[in-house]
């Protein structure tokens, strides 16, 4: 009987897996299938080396380098700001589970991963920008460094729950024996805690990474769109808000409209570029 | 001279009650065995002793004198550096076997590599474990085998320079070689240290101790010297588990 029950759950489980690995498929093959109309007309080198998005002109002027350079700034500021903050949390938690503070500060995160990204967009409007505006002197707050530092908030809850998992279980393992040598809690969390969280730390660099450059909304409402190179106090572009705005205005079936599903693709490529080169560094990492 | 008091001691986990108004004095350098059957409470009555029983949700009621001064008068940390524990699982930290070894001490101050080195290889000696692992100081401790760990687990403890150490059924998981090794190190170690052993084996209570006790449901049965405890224990119920009717 539970044999029976046992391979049937096996059979179910492939089932799933092989359902959602279609779905990626799916999902790729169709996109790739709406840009290629586009890469017909213009060579995908191209398409990512050029330097000027604009959608009116001749097909000449349809590339997209500032837009993933864009993308690529705003994530790589949102990382830098929220991974050692995230795993910092990630430690202190750790090191003191099962207190109602505890508890209560992951309620928190909890709450703050669930806020609707429109949302972040206008306390990003109203707090973030208008603070860029007044303190450092910009023309416009709209810039590379708001975006970063929005998705920093952002992805800051993904960043500590992937992390704190595999803490918690090192310090569980470890404390004991630790605290019999009379070494301190923050000595045990820094020593052996942090080492021991290497690949989940890296598993939650990934993750946001993935967040981060697909976030649309409120990166949309606080980066300038403007397809320039991007500058750290300056305007910029990335490609899931250049979508969210192009695509409602662009002509079905026109170059500029498959050129946009041509931009998603790209996003999409370097998804997994680098989720493929993270899953080869873990790899590595002995723990 | 006795370096730990046990005045009237109870243990509970939560409101359990498991150990009974322990009274026992523990000598200096000498080696004290505690025995009895399974979940008796010597690992219980053994974490009290460096007040590691809170780490696991229990508290100790009575008195503790640690060198004629109460226990909780000491700071955690110093009570912890002064009175060292094995446990009975193998434990090592997932780093180098030299970093485990040097992870209390630089804690406690100690930078200079020199100094680090030569604690690492005493302690190790002391351990018995040096000539296995002398040519890989710096791979994984977690590749060590069982008796390995264990010995090297016996040399973390050292290296703080406790001056009492508590060890929990540290050979249970070893064979009689490695067994021999650590008793006759245990022996040796007793000249400069205080030590209080947990264990199920009754000739090697036997074999190394000085005294022992006998525990039976978180009682104190019997507490003497060795040789008095196994060729004239005063009470039937000693006697009986000595024989091995408790098993
Ligand atoms: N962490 C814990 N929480 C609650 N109860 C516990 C805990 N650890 C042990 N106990 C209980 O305390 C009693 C004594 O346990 P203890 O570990 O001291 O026994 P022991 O004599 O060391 O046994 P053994 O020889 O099997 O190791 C047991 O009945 C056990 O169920
Ligand atoms: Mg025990």
């Amino acid at each position: 009987m539970y044999k029976l029950l046992d391979r049937l759950l096996a059979r179910v489980i492939k089932l799933l897996t092989l359902f959602s690995l279609l779905l990626l498929a799916f999902a790729i093959i169709f996109i790739f299938r709406e840009s290629l109309v586009f890469f017909q007309e213009v060579s995908i080198f191209k398409f990512i080396t050029g330097t000027t998005w604009n959608p009116l002109y001749s097909p000449d002027t349809l590339s997209i380098f500032n837009i993933i350079l864009g993308t690529l700034y705003v994530s790589l500021i949102a990382i830098v700001i929220a991974l050692p903050i995230g795993i910092g949390c990630g430690l202190l938690l750790a090191g003191y589970t099962g207190g109602r503070p505890s508890r209560l500060i992951r309620g928190i995160i909890d709450i703050l991963a669930s806020i609707p990204s429109v949302v972040y967009g206008f306390i990003g409007l109203l707090v973030l920008v208008k603070f860029l505006e007044n303190n450092l002197a910009m023309a416009a707050g709209e810039s590379v460094l708001a975006g970063g530092i929005l998705l920093a908030v952002m992805v800051l809850p993904y960043i500590i729950s992937t992390c704190n998992e595999s803490m918690t279980k090192a310090y569980q393992t470890h404390s004991p024996y630790s605290h019999a040598l009379g070494v301190s809690k923050n000595y045990l969390l820094r020593k052996i805690v942090f080492p021991e969280s290497k690949r989940a730390i890296l598993a939650a660099t990934v993750l946001a990474l993935g967040r981060a450059m697909g976030e649309t909304m409120a990166v949309m409402m606080v980066i300038g769109n403007a397809p320039i190179a991007p500058k750290l106090l300056g305007k910029c572009q990335t490609i899931p808000s250049l979508i969210a705005l192009e695509m409602g205005m662009a002509q079905v079936g026109s170059l500029h409209y498959h050129g946009l599903y041509a931009a998603g693709f790209v996003l999409m490529m370097v998804l997994l570029i680098i989720n493929l080169i993270l899953y080869f560094v873990r790899k590595t990492i002995v723990t | 001279m006795n370096v730990l008091e046990l005045n009237n001691l109870d243990a509970y986990y939560g409101d359990r009650k498991i150990l009974y108004g322990i009274n026992m004095s523990i000598k200096k350098n000498a080696i004290t065995a505690i025995i009895g059957p399974s979940g008796c409470g010597k690992s219980t009555l053994l974490l009290g002793l460096n007040s590691m029983l809170e780490e696991y949700g229990g508290r100790t009621e009575g008195q503790i004198l640690f060198k004629g001064k109460e226990l909780s008068s000491y700071q955690k940390e110093e009570i912890r550096r002064q009175i060292g524990i094995v446990f009975q699982k193998p434990s090592p930290f997932p780093l180098s076997i030299y970093k485990n070894l040097t992870y209390a001490p630089i804690y406690y101050g100690i930078k200079d590599k020199g100094k680090l080195k030569e604690i690492v290889e005493t302690k190790l000696n002391v351990a018995g474990l040096y000539e296995e692992v002398k040519h890989n100081l710096h791979a994984s401790a977690l590749k060590l085998s069982g008796g390995q760990q264990q010995r090297l687990c016996i040399a973390r403890a050292l290296t703080v320079e406790p001056e009492v150490l508590l060890l929990d059924e540290p050979c249970s998981a070893l064979d009689i070689k490695n067994t021999a090794n650590i008793e006759q190190m245990l022996k040796k170690l007793a000249q400069d240290y205080t030590i209080v052993i947990v264990t199920h084996n009754l000739a090697q209570a036997k074999r190394i101790s000085n005294y022992t006790a006998f525990l039976l449901d978180g009682q104190l049965i019997e507490y003497d010297t060795t040789a008095k405890v196994f060729s004239a224990p005063n009470d039937r119920r000693t006697k009986e588990y000595i024989e091995g009717i408790y098993g």
